[in-house]
């Protein structure tokens, strides 16, 4: 994954809304390319699930595909289409709430077995994020992963910049809580 | 209690893993968000002519539903009190105006109406002297004109 400036990935996300609203759908690929897997990492936070992380992509992409002025004339591009996205992820987990608990439990139980096994640091850390509450594991990954501001969090949550950064503050004190155990099996060994 | 500062480290951990945070993509997947994007994209034009279509379609009807309210024609019937005959108008045109002649009431020769009739032209006297005629004798108008009463 390419690592662009932000201010720089902004441009380049609006410079290809510009280009889908001149050019139609057919366009639509450029911007699913810059943006998909990055779109995909914040989903997976909020639905815990890859399927139903690339719905929302996809439905994310079909939104932006029939109205690509709104994106392209939007303040924060980026931060506007990671809203698209936690909306389409949070329609998506409503529509399967009933069958969420089944899920649920299952997560539950395969917590309970998790053994690392693997010595990779993102594997470790992404479970991590999976152990925490989904509002404060997003704000982990858009704060850290996304490089964005409290202010940028917050308007992608609806919330107060306050709430991120308390929320900000839990997360990180929750992930040392479980990571510290690791590290020190690491320092030993 | 809880210090800040204390996580540099794990921020630095954690920005370190974003290199290997990305999560594969399923291989068709981008296939088929273009795919959904242009069949919305043609849903979404389906929708928009079928509803200029209803609006066109709604927009004739009422169009030739005004007209043909327009093309009737009115009749003011001299049957309505103050007019002496038919007049037919379209909208404010008069085309004709009737030459039959209104056929004229039945006379009523029953008391009341002879009564009513009088009252209605002020003729008070005629009014008593009728009531008199009344009393002093029996049966309708007719009969005692029959009579010779």
């Amino acid at each position: 994954m390419e690592k662009l400036s932000p201010a720089k990935f902004a441009a380049k996300i609006r410079c290809c809304a510009n280009d889908l609203q001149d050019h139609g759908v057919d366009r639509l690929g450029s911007l699913y390319d810059l943006t998909a897997q990055r779109l995909l990492r914040y989903a997976v936070t909020v639905t815990r699930n890859m399927s139903d992380a690339e719905d929302a992509i996809q439905a994310t992409m079909v939104r932006i595909a029939m109205k690509p002025k709104i994106l392209a004339t939007a303040q924060q591009p980026w931060a506007y289409l990671l809203r698209v996205t936690r909306n389409e992820a949070l329609r998506i987990l409503q529509k399967r709430k009933p069958l969420q608990i089944f899920a649920q439990c299952r997560q539950l139980w395969a917590r309970d077995s998790e053994i690392v096994e693997e010595n990779d640091q993102a594997q470790v850390i992404r479970k991590a994020l999976k152990r925490l509450p989904t509002n404060q594991s997003e704000v982990v990954v858009l704060k850290i992963w996304e490089d964005m501001t409290f202010a940028e969090i917050a308007s992608v949550l609806d919330e107060s910049p306050n709430t991120v950064a308390s929320r900000y503050r839990y997360a990180l004190q929750k992930l040392d809580s479980y990571l510290r155990p690791m590290t020190r099996e690491d320092t030993n060994v | 209690m809880f210090e800040f500062e204390d996580h540099h480290s794990l921020e630095e951990r954690l920005l370190q893993a974003s290199a290997g945070s990305a999560l594969p993509l399923r291989g068709d997947h981008r296939q088929q968000v273009l795919d959904a994007a242009r069949q919305a994209r043609s849903r979404k034009i389906y929708l928009r002519s079928l509803a200029a279509a209803g609006v066109f379609f709604l927009a004739v009807t009422m169009f030739f539903s005004m007209r043909d309210s327009v093309k009737t024609q009115s009749v003011a019937s001299d049957h309505s009190p103050g007019w002496s005959k038919t007049i037919y108008v379209k909208g404010s045109q008069v085309l004709g105006i009737s030459t039959a002649a209104p056929q004229p009431d039945a006379i009523k020769t029953d008391w009341n109406s002879v009564q009513a009739t009088l009252k209605h032209s002020g003729e008070w006297g005629l009014v008593d002297a009728v009531v008199r005629f009344r009393n002093e004798r029996a049966g309708t108008i007719e009969q005692i004109f029959h009579r010779g009463d």
